[in-house]
Parts: C-alpha cells; structure tokens; sequence
C-alpha cells in the first residue's frame, strides 16, 4: 500500500509542538501510532521539535515558562510512545542521568535540562528529586552513562550538590558531571565562580541555554 | 506634627528623581540579620517582633541607613495569607533550618471558575479552607497588618527610617503561578489559557486594592509589586503582553492616583523592556532591578522619570571583601546617583553574608 503525506504529518507533530498545541500533538502521535509509523521516526521529529524550541529559548524569543509548556508536551509524547512501543531504544548521541540531589525537590530545572537535552540527541535517564549520590553511581554504571546532571534548589543545595560530585568522583565513574541551572517558581539562583569551583563538577551552568553544547562539548561531539 | 527625618527627605527626593546630601540606602536583611543576633529561624519566620529586634541590631551597629524592607513580616504572611505550602522552620523543618524554595500548590484547575465568580478573596477562601481551617480572607488580612502596625510605626517615629514596603499587589498571573505550583501553572497556559485570562481580568481589582489596604494598615504607602516571572528568561514577549503589561501599567497607575508608591521588584535581567516603564508614572514609582540587568543602560532610559534602587550583587556580599563592597558601591553610586537611585542590594542578603560587608554598603553611600 502507497502512503501518502506521511512525512507531511510528522513535520505536522513537529510543528505542534513548537507551536504548543498539545492537543493537535496528541492527535497527529495517536493517528500516526495507528498507522503503523515507525517509532524512531516519530522520536526524531519530537526531537527536532524540542531542539527548535530550545534554539528559540536561546535567541531570546520564548522564555522558561514556554519551554516547560513543550517540555510537558514532549513528556505527554513520549509516555505514549512507550505505552504503544514498550521497551523501545532510541538511538542518541549519549545516555543521561539527571536527578534532583537528596534532601531536595527543586525540579523544575530538572524538567526543562532533560527535555533540552532530549533534543541534542541524548537518551535520558531520569530518577526523579531527593536522590542519594549512591544512586547516581549505580545507576551511571547500569545505563552507561556519558553524562550525570545534577539538579537542586534550595538554599543549601550547594552542600549536597558537592557531595553528590564527590561521590561519583570517588566512585571512578567515567560519566562527566553537569550541574545544572536552579531555577526557581520566579527565579534563577546563579552560582558563582567561587562555588563553581567549590563543587568542582566538570560543569556548572547558570544558563539553560548553555546546556545543550556543554553536553555535546563533554562528550566530545 | 509628624517630623520628617532625613531619611525619610532622602528617600522621597529619590523617589522625585531630586538629588539630596547623599544617595539613600536601603537594605532588605532576612535570615542574616537573624544570624547575626543569634536568632534562630523559626523566630525570625514566625516572631515579627523579634525578627524587627534582629534587624534592628544591624541598623545600629551600622549607624543607621535610610529605608527597611519590612521581612519581619514575611514568615506570617506566608503562614497566615497565602495559597500554598512552604515547608517552614519549627512546622515542616527542623527549627534552624531556613524555609524551602519547594512550594506545595493548593490550587486546583477549576479553581479558576471560583476566581472569576468570587474574585481573588473569595479564590483565597477556598483553598485555605481546603487547609481545614474555617478562614475569611479580609478578616485575616486585616488582623496579620494590623498585628504589624506597631513595628512599622516603631521604625518609622522612633529609629526615624522609611518601611521600606507596607502591602503587596501581587498580579493575578502571578497568584495563579504560586497558587498552582510549577507544573499546574504550565498547563493551566496550555489548556485554559481563555479561562487564565478571564480569571486575570476578574481580580485585578482586588490584587490592587489589596496592597492598598494593607498599605493603609500599617501607615506605610510603598506597595511592593512583584514582576519576577515576567522578565524575559522567563516569557516570551507575547506571554507577556497578554498576562502582565497591561495588568502591571494599569496597577501602578491606579496606585499612584491613590496616593501609594509602587515599588516595582524586577528581578533578573528586564535590559529589553526597559523603555516599557517609561509609559508608568512619571517619578512617582521605585524599581528594583538587580545586578543582572544593564544598569547603565537602565539610567540612560530611566534617568528622570524613574528612580532605581538596587545593584549590589549577593556574590559580593559573600565573597567579597567590605573594601571590594564599598568601592564597588561607590561606583553605583557615581554612575547612578546622585539623584534618583536608591543603593540595595539585589534581592535578599544571603545568609552567609559576613556583617561588616553589609556596613560597608551603608559606609559607601556615607561617604562617596
């Protein structure tokens, strides 16, 4: 059988989601689910969505609130992918661990850093806040990972954040660390350079839209 | 007749965009004053008196600087006022542990029917009675600013300093925002974003009669009026169009017809709307820009028509030197004074922050 406008209504799901018109995207995913698409395809136009909305995030012309409302959208995507197609591997430039450090529930960083990076092609692995820096460890060990992002907000997040580095350089992993933007509810809550150098991570970004080329940087692309 | 001190000369001369004997300073001190007093958090959150005690110790040992920002407040505001859940000192935490960024929303989706049937007290009413307390707004706004009253007068007759904020008029958007945490605001944008705007336009009126009340009740006239989620990291231009400008110009220009003082808190970097307060009344408003907007510029554009407070980044304040504090200060002042600048510091006053650098910003403006 000849299908036509395939490519067509994927560009269309793509265009959904920068858009953010979570229904239509809801719509087209389910409509292309069943048609049989295949599914790396459909991932790779959610990428490129999500990519292009980071780039706009970047240039100046969406802030944080818009690129969490395709953050959700992608999410929403994503999970139904998974529901049709368990156990479905996507091919990625790199595997992510990213979790909000113990004792801390500060995620809305942790949200927009994995979907950016989604977009530059990495594989996430996502455990959620109030990890112990055991669990980084194991888990980096369990996927391979290329990259561990640390996400917290609290006032005195800085004191765990160091500790969760410690640990993971303590445990010989070879995954590079990033620790990530604390972003706030109405706030961005920078690190400065003293502390940058207290936590020592291989990176620590006060800037969502550095986040993407870091990583790709660390891992050599 | 009521004296006018100094200070308070200073500060309105500011605010005029006048020039006097020197920039004014004003400080906004929470949870390090209550460590240099040797006060606990718990306290400090929920005890306004011993919270102004602790702030006060800083403004002695200092010799005095010209406007207080009114935190002894803050803990019973967000006990007794708002419409979420903050894990607390002494409730939730341990006592000596400062109050978390982690807000526990209590709004739900179709709260927004209730906003616009009943207005923002009655929006309020509902979710704080879904805390299981029986709870009328206006009788418990009254009774927590009236509770405060005695400290803002103390402050302002007896130590002859301004309060630097009486009331609040947070913006509708805002209060959503708060009100349904991070990931409900998100999608509340993305799937009633008719119903937000609606819900906007239904308690505008209320968020500002709001900071003029409580304004009111403590005798001071500055109502604060928060802008954080609007700055451009976090909307882009047409969010911002449609949610905040038309609310925040509306807001500010019924303040000043009524006789209060906008004191517009824009935190992050506001560089490319700046010309935007340039439609707000003319030297009749305070704003509040951080280290992170280009001050300079801010001058440029503001510069008689608007006085600017603000400029000492917390970095400084806890890694600096009080020599790198004080030449760093005098700088501001130099490049933003004489007249319509106000010298702060940006946000809040870290925790850490060692007191002699907070002295020194007082000691930059006392001698430039």
């Amino acid at each position: 059988m000849v299908r036509f406008g395939g490519k067509a209504s994927l560009r269309s799901l793509r265009d959904a989601l920068i858009e953010l018109r979570e229904d239509e995207a809801e719509r087209l995913l389910n409509e292309k689910l069943a048609d049989g698409e295949n599914p790396l395809k459909i991932v790779e136009w959610l990428r490129e969505g999500i990519n292009t909305i980071g780039h706009q995030y970047k240039d100046g012309a969406v802030g944080i609130v818009e690129l969490g409302m395709a953050s959700m959208i992608l999410q929403g995507c994503l999970q139904n992918l998974r529901d049709w197609y368990e156990g479905i591997v996507v091919p990625s430039v790199g595997r992510v661990v990213i979790g909000t450090v113990r004792g801390d529930r500060g995620d809305i960083s942790r949200g927009l850093v994995g979907s950016m990076l989604f977009g530059a092609g990495f594989m996430i692995y996502d455990l959620g806040d109030d990890v112990l820096p055991e669990r980084f460890v194991e888990k980096a060990e369990e996927v391979a990972a290329n990259i561990i992002v640390l996400t917290g907000l609290a006032e005195d997040s800085i004191g765990t954040l160091k500790e969760a580095v410690n640990a993971i350089m303590r445990s010989g992993s070879p995954a590079r660390v990033i620790v990530a933007p604390r972003i706030g509810i109405d706030n961005v809550f920078n690190i400065d350079d003293d502390l940058c150098r207290t936590v020592q991570a291989d990176a620590v970004l006060n800037d969502l839209a550095a986040v993407s080329d870091s990583a790709l940087e660390l891992i050599g692309n | 007749m009521t004296r006018i001190t100094g200070s308070q000369e200073r500060v309105r001369k500011a605010i005029r965009c006048e020039t006097s004997d020197r920039v004014p300073v004003a400080l906004r001190l929470d949870y390090c004053a209550a460590r240099w007093a040797g006060l606990d958090t718990q306290s400090f959150t929920f005890d306004p008196e011993k919270a102004s005690l602790a702030i006060e110790w800083a403004f002695d040992n200092a010799g005095g600087w010209d406007a207080v920002d009114s935190t002894w407040t803050q803990g019973t505001r967000f006990d007794r006022l708002e419409t979420w859940r903050t894990p607390m000192p002494g409730v939730s935490l341990p006592p000596d542990k400062l109050p978390e960024a982690d807000i526990e929303p209590a709004m739900i989706d179709v709260d927004y029917d209730v906003a616009i049937e009943r207005g923002m007290y009655g929006l309020i009413n509902v979710i704080r009675r879904r805390f299981g307390e029986r709870y009328d707004a206006k009788l418990e706004e009254e009774r927590v600013y009236k509770g405060f009253a005695p400290i803002f007068r103390y402050w302002a007759e007896e130590k002859g300093a301004v309060p630097f904020r009486g009331g609040m008029t947070r913006l509708p958007i805002f209060q959503f925002g708060y009100s349904r945490g991070w990931f409900g605001f998100i999608k509340d944008l993305l799937r009633q974003p008719e119903k937000v705007k609606e819900a906007c336009d239904a308690t505008f009126n209320d968020t500002v009669n709001m900071g003029e009340y409580q304004s009111r009740l403590v005798g001071c006239n500055i109502v604060f009026v928060p802008a954080g989620h609007a700055s451009p990291t976090f909307m882009s231009r047409e969010m911002y169009d449609q949610y905040f400008f038309p609310y925040f110009r509306e807001a500010c220009k019924q303040l000043v017809k009524d006789g209060f003082t906008p004191r517009l808190h824009l935190n992050l970097d506001w560089t490319p709307y700046l010309e935007h307060l340039l439609e707000l009344p003319k030297k009749s408003c305070i704003v509040e820009l951080e280290s992170n907007t280009d001050l300079k510029k801010a001058k440029q554009i503001l510069g008689g028509h608007m006085c600017i407070c603000g400029g000492v980044p917390p970095h400084l304040l806890t890694r600096g030197t009080p020599r790198q504090v004080q030449e760093y200060c005098q700088k501001l002042i130099s490049e933003l004074g004489p007249d319509g600048y106000i010298l702060m510091n940006d946000d809040i006053v870290p925790i850490d922050t060692q007191y002699e650098n907070v002295k020194a910003i007082v000691d930059a403006s006392k001698t430039a």
